[in-house]
Formats: C-alpha cells, structure tokens, sequence
C-alpha cells in the first residue's frame, strides 16, 4: 500500500458504505423537529472542535468554506465516516445505542488557473429516533412506539478560486433531497385487538446556496466566513392512520439563514491553532410562512489546534502523526415546552496517519459529549463519537513525467 | 505506518459491524416526545341500552343446508321435497321408486321411522311454514305413506326409501303429467327424540329420486333425478316467556339491541368491541349454534348488513355470549348512525335450536346485564411531523 490511489480509495469507500448501512438509532433529541443537524466535517476538523472556516493547510476547510478549495492542483477524494455511541438516559430508563453513518463524500477536480472544482454529498438532517415501551392497558399487554427515520442529503456543486496567495471565494450549490419517515404505533399483543398507527412519509426538496470567502492576512493569521442564506425545502408528507383514509399534505420550510467567521493562527511550522463561530438564525425558522414556535438561534462556537512534532530525533511515525484537540459548544435548535434550551459541549482529539507518497492520509477523531440535562430538559445523552476519513490524492489530466 | 493505518481501519470496521446493535426497547425519551401526547387507549363499558327486542321471523326453510326429519323435545320437523325433471318415459313400464337421502354425518345416532307421504296442497321454499300455506299446521299430506324407512344414522351414509305401491302408482301419475304437489317425509314416533339431518338441494349432496324402469322382460334401468327444491317445517316451540332476547333457528327469532355509543368520541379507532349477553336458556340438538352480530342500517325497518360483524359459537357449556363488533363500532365512530345491532344464528334454516337472553329487565343481578365493552384509541392531540416543536410531538 505505498500509493493510495483513487481506485483504492474507492474501494476503501465500499468498505465504508458498507459498515454504515448497519445504522442504528440516534440522538433521542431527533424525536423533534427536523431531526439532529449533520455538521458535516472530516476527522481533522472534527478533531479540532469542527473549526476550519479559515484553515488554508490542507483540503479539510473546504468541507466547511468551499472557497479553501481554490488553488487546488491535484484530484482529491474523501470520505468520511462516523461511527458512535449514545449513553441516553430520562428520569425513569436508561439506555446505550450505537450507529454509524457516512457523513461526506467529495471529489476535488483542479479546472486549472486556480479554480477548482467539487462534488460534494453531504447528510444534512438525520432522524433516528426509535422509543418502544411496554406497558398494559385494561390488562392487556401493550407496546407503544415511536419512530422516526431518514432525513435529508445535500448534493452540491462548489467552485472555488484564489486570488494570488491570500484571497479565496468560492461557492456552493446544492440540492437537498431525503425522505422522512415517521410512525406511532400502538401494538397489543392480544391477536384479537386491533393495533392502531399512523405512518407518514415526508418527501423533501429544496436547493441551498452557500458563499464563501477566506484571506491569508500574514504568514501567522488567516480568516474566512460562509453566508448560507435562508432556503426552502418543498415538503409532500403522506399519511395513513388508523384514525382516517390516507391523506396527502403539501408544505413550505423556510431554514435559516447561517453565517459563520473563522480565525486561524500558525505560529509555527508544528503549531496551528483557530476557532469559529457560526450563528443559524433558527428562531427564523418558518412553516408555510408562519414562524414555528418553539425554535431558538443557534451560536456554534468551535476551537482546535493542531501540533505536528517535526522533530529531528523523534522516532519517524510520531514526527508525521499531528495531534489535534478541541471544543464545541453546539446548543440544540428547539427548545423544550418550558422553554429550555438544550445545550451540547464536545471535547474533541484526534490523530492524522499519513501514508502513500502523494499527501494521501487516514484521520481519525473521538468526540465525547453530553447533550442536553435531566433536571431541566427531561433527559440526557452522553455521546462517544468517532470519524474516520480518508483522503486520497492523484494527478488527473497531467501526464507523468 | 502501513501496519498502523492497516490496523486502525480493521479496528474501526469491526467495530461499525459489531457495534451496531441497537437495544430495541429504548423508552428512553418518551418524556421527550410529550409522553401524553401518545394517544390514549380509552375503555367504555356501556350498559345503557335505548331499545331491544326479540323478531319472529316467518318464512320458509328452503335456503338451509340440511332437511330435518324427526322430533326434539317436543318440537318437530318435516321436510318437503319436490322432483320437477321427471324422465319422459311413458312407454316404458315403472317397476320401482325409491328415494335416497344424504345423511349429515353429526346427527345423533337413535333411531327413526320416516315416512313419506304425498303433498295435497303446493307450496314454496321461501314462503312454507308449518302453518302456511296448508289447511292443517304441519302440511296437507295424504294419510297412507308412500314409502317407509327405518333408519339408524351411521356417519356418511345415505337412507334409501322405497316406494310401496301406491308409491309407484303416483309417480306414474307425475309422469304422466298429472298434479305433483311433491312429497313429505315425517317421523312415524314424532314423541321421541329422534331428530334426523339431510342434505338439502343446496348442498353437493342433493336428494335423489331413482326410478327403476323395465326395457324388456330381462332387464330394466334406472334413472336418478334430483331433487328441484325442498325445505323444512318446524312446529313452534315454546312461546318465549319474559322480557328477554332470543335466537332460533327452524322457527326463526332474531334479537335487535340497541346500546347508547355516545361515550364513543367521533373519529376514535376502534381496538376491540365485545358485546356480552348473559345467556338464560341454551337448547340445541347438536348442541352448538353460530350466532352472528349484524350491522343494523336502517331503524325504523331494521335493515342490517348482509355480512357479520363477528359471530359466537355457543353450546352448553357456556352461560354468556361474546361477539367481536370492532367492525361495527367502528362504523358508528366514523359516522354511521348507530341503529343498533341484529343478532341472529348464522344459518337459520339448519337446525332446531334456540338460546335466550337477559334483557336489562330481566338479569337477575349486574352481572348479567347486556354489555358493550369498546375499547378505543383517540387520535394523537398533536401530529407527528417533522415541523411541530418538541412538547407537541406526537
């Protein structure tokens, strides 16, 4: 395995895509709403907390500001996964769920004269919320459930260039596709009662901009931001229930508009360090023009760095693996009826593993986490997250030489 | 490095693989989604009851399965046969008759001396009662037997009955064109228990009449024709004493209840309807009964649906009734006006049997009052959907 190259990539992709098919349940807070939002970033970034709106070393920052993929000179792939488990707990049970998804898939294509271009397909929501209990009714043995699946993708077109050295724009277009699945069920586990449910399933379209922007201000700092304005997303649910015969509603969503500014510092060779803010504009959140009650602005605030030995002396694998850490604060976007917030605090770390002889690495990072609060919520979940990516590198269109 | 990456991304994949095992029940979170805003699953027990009563019901016996011979606790049953398709052959001379029955192999097993006789007076399968349309009750019928059996029910088999003489004599003459009223086969001991089944024309194993005729001095054949319709009569039973509800079958009751659904929110689901009635008297021969639950569509003529909601099968042994009627509450709840419910025996013109009821007047104590127990799920006060805020769902 001394080059990775793209068809070896792909086959790793299989691999990935397999192992995530198995997906299981998630966060017991995508019960609500539109289910739990997929920042969707590599393991690098992960590892440091998720920022890179203005991270110029590498590809990574381009999952998060599609300017930083300007300049690009070589085809690059990536894939990233995210295995994780979910120690949820209320006031009465407790439980432990595991689950793994593919969080990104992007193909870098260099056009030449510093523009690049992307394809990106990204899981925007997630719903996997699944609650069973069994109880009696009138004596008879009764299971209730709730579930809640699917949710949307992002497929998107990014072309980015740089201006110079420093100036990077870039933008993204996309298309957001998914289905909703959604059910309540009541089962008796008497063959003589009739189980009643009701079933929807929630066709979602829409399309989504996003604008980039990143500056290289000195050898030491750089800076970026990203402008997504509000976008809607058509809305066809069908339902059948026990309750009535099948009905067919129409609707509008109107998301919110997201901004975010980055500041990155490289100080050294060995050493970067950076942090992001990112505000979605949530309590903006519209239904068929009508503001949804209950939705509250979300101020994402992500920190990391990275450190690479590059020692002379150190022993060779520990000089090329950097070490990453970092933080997130990543609040929820519905409040609870009582008004309370859901909080979420993440300590990241994370390692790169370079390989190949064409800048192809395997990252990886651990998250852990706690979401939300018994007392005032109404539950908790501790989260173990990890995400494995992979990038490879190859040059297209170049002859060899 | 190499063994490194190659060790890191085997450990990830098992891990995905076996750590994907999700723990099924997971309440967990139910507090989240508005606990109580999962339906409710509600119960009525209703025991108010707007109107009952027992319907006599006074027509013919021709669309049964099984034609009764004999007689059961006092009771009897007559069956009447008629042969329309008789063989036109008047040239030839009829040296033989007999009739054969297909026995319904659950009768019980004493023994009967039927004997047949021929009908003064015509009638129809749909309209034939004991009473009409005849001169005496029970059938205009001439005296002298036409042909006599005894027979013992042995399991599948059939009863032959040959025709004596004065037998043949009025084949000769239904050959011939003259009046044919058809036959009637009764119990010569009608004060036994001694109640027979038969196949009737609605069923694969008709009544046949074969008829022997001779060809030459040597040899002779034999034509069968099958019956063309046929029915039974049954004599009254005991009048029904008291305020209570009732079923027969022969001599046809049905009951018709009329319980006060209001309890029953609009627009409920319907989990599961028992209606109970707390059974007074229980006679049948066969000691089992099919009782069926009807849809009653319209009040005034009491109408009721062509299909069951739910049947009980009764004997003995059972003192309370209990039909499933999901089907049909859940028509009232989705709008259709509760005119009641018809009870009747699946197959009325099979048998002689017969079950009684308490009213709400007449149930000796509370556990013997007429009951609907419903009960239903009422529609989620929220929805479900991906757009509703945390404390609405679901």
């Amino acid at each position: 395995m001394k080059h990775l190259s793209l068809n070896r990539a792909v086959l790793l992709i299989f691999f990935f895509l397999l192992a995530a098919s198995a997906a299981q349940a998630g966060s017991i807070f995508s019960g609500n709403g539109l289910g739990e939002v997929v920042y969707a970033a590599d393991a690098r970034l992960r590892s440091m907390g998720g920022a890179g709106l203005a991270l110029t070393r590498g590809l990574s920052g381009s999952l998060v500001n599609p300017a930083l993929m300007g300049g690009l000179k070589v085809t690059a792939l990536t894939v990233s996964s995210r295995p994780e488990a979910l120690y949820v707990k209320d006031a009465q049970q407790e439980n432990v769920l595991t689950s793994a998804r593919i969080d990104n898939f992007a193909l870098y294509l260099p056009l030449g004269k510093q523009f690049a271009l992307s394809l990106d397909l990204r899981q925007q929501s997630d719903c996997r919320f699944k609650a069973y209990q069994i109880t009696t009714v009138f004596d008879k043995v009764y299971t209730k459930a709730i579930t809640r699946t699917g949710g949307t993708t992002l497929a998107s077109v990014n072309l980015a260039r740089r201006f110079g050295s420093s100036l990077y724009v870039g933008i993204r277009a996309g298309y957001v596709f998914g289905k909703l699945n959604q059910g309540l069920t009541g089962d008796f586990f008497d063959d003589d009662y009739l189980d009643t449910s009701v079933h929807s399933g929630i066709e979602n379209t829409g399309s989504q901009l996003c604008a980039g922007l990143a500056l290289k201000i000195s050898r030491q700092f750089s800076v970026g931001a990203i402008f997504i304005p509000a976008y809607e997303v058509k809305q066809t649910e069908t339902q059948y229930s026990s309750f009535s015969s099948a009905t067919t509603v129409k609707r509008t969503l109107t998301n919110p508009l997201t901004f975010g500014f980055g500041l990155a510092c490289y100080p050294s060779p060995k050493f970067l360090g950076q942090i992001d803010v990112t505000v979605s504009k949530w309590s903006n959140f519209k239904i068929d023009g009508q503001v949804a009650p209950g939705y509250t602005d979300v101020i994402r605030v992500a920190a990391g760095c990275e450190y690479r030995a590059l020692k002379e002396g150190s022993a060779s694998c520990f000089r090329k693996i950097p070490l990453r850490f970092g933080y997130t604060l990543e609040p929820w976007y519905l409040k609870t009826d009582d008004g309370e917030k859901i909080h979420g605090h993440f300590l990241t770390m994370g390692i790169g593993l370079p390989f190949g002889q064409q800048g192809a690495h395997l990252d990886a990072s651990l998250e852990l986490g706690m979401r939300g609060d018994i007392s005032s919520v109404g539950a908790e979940e501790k989260i173990v997250r990890g995400t494995i990516s992979i990038w490879g590198f190859e040059r297209w269109f170049q002859r060899k030489k | 490095m190499r063994k490194l990456v190659l060790l890191l991304s085997a450990a990830w994949l098992m891990t995905a693989f076996a750590g994907c095992s999700e723990k099924e029940m997971n309440p967990v979170g139910f507090n989240l989604v508005d606990h109580e805003g999962h339906w409710q699953v509600h119960q009525a027990v209703i025991r108010e009851i707007l109107a009952d009563s027992c319907i006599a019901i006074s027509t013919g016996a021709g669309k049964g399965f099984y034609l009764l011979v004999g007689s059961w606790k006092g009771q009897e049953a007559r069956s009447l046969l008629f042969f329309e398709d008789l063989p036109d052959s008047l040239e030839l001379s009829l040296t033989g008759a007999k009739l054969i029955l297909n026995a319904y192999s659950e009768s019980n097993e004493d023994s009967i001396l039927i004997s047949a006789h021929a009908l003064q007076t015509g009638w129809n399968d749909s309209t034939v009662t004991w009473e009409y349309p005849w001169g005496e009750a029970g059938g205009d019928f001439e005296t002298e037997p036409i042909a006599q059996g005894s027979y013992a029910i042995i399991k599948g088999s059939q009863m032959q009955l040959d025709f004596t003489a004065a037998g043949l004599e009025l084949v000769e003459d239904w050959l011939e064109g003259q009046l044919n009223n058809g036959l009637l086969l009764k119990t010569v001991d009608p004060a036994g228990d001694n109640l027979k089944y038969f196949y009737s024309t609605n069923t694969p194993f008709d009544p046949e009449l074969e008829l022997t005729f001779a060809t030459s001095d040597t040899s002779d054949t034999t034509i069968s024709v099958d019956s063309d319709r046929d029915a039974f009569i049954a004599q009254p039973g005991e009048p029904v004493t008291g305020d209570l509800l009732c079923v027969s079958d022969g001599v046809v009751h049905r009951s018709w209840i009329h319980f006060d659904t209001s309890a029953i929110p609009d627009s409920a689901f319907i989990n599961h309807a028992i209606l109970s009635l707390s059974i007074s008297e229980f006679n049948s021969p066969l000691d089992k009964m099919t009782v069926g639950a009807y849809l009653v569509t319209e009040m005034e003529t009491l109408t009721f649906s062509s299909s069951y909601s739910g049947t009980a099968s009764l004997n003995s042994d059972k003192n309370l009734m209990e039909i499933n009627v999901a089907s049909l509450a859940q028509s009232w709840a989705d709008g259709t006006l509760n005119a009641g419910i018809m009870l009747k025996i699946y197959s009325e013109y099979s048998d002689l049997s017969r079950a009684l009821f308490y009213t709400s007047t007449s149930a000796p104590d509370s556990t013997h009052l007429p009951t609907l127990t419903v009960t239903y799920t009422t529609p989620p006060r929220g929805k479900l959907a991906c757009h509703t805020r945390g404390g609405q769902v679901p």
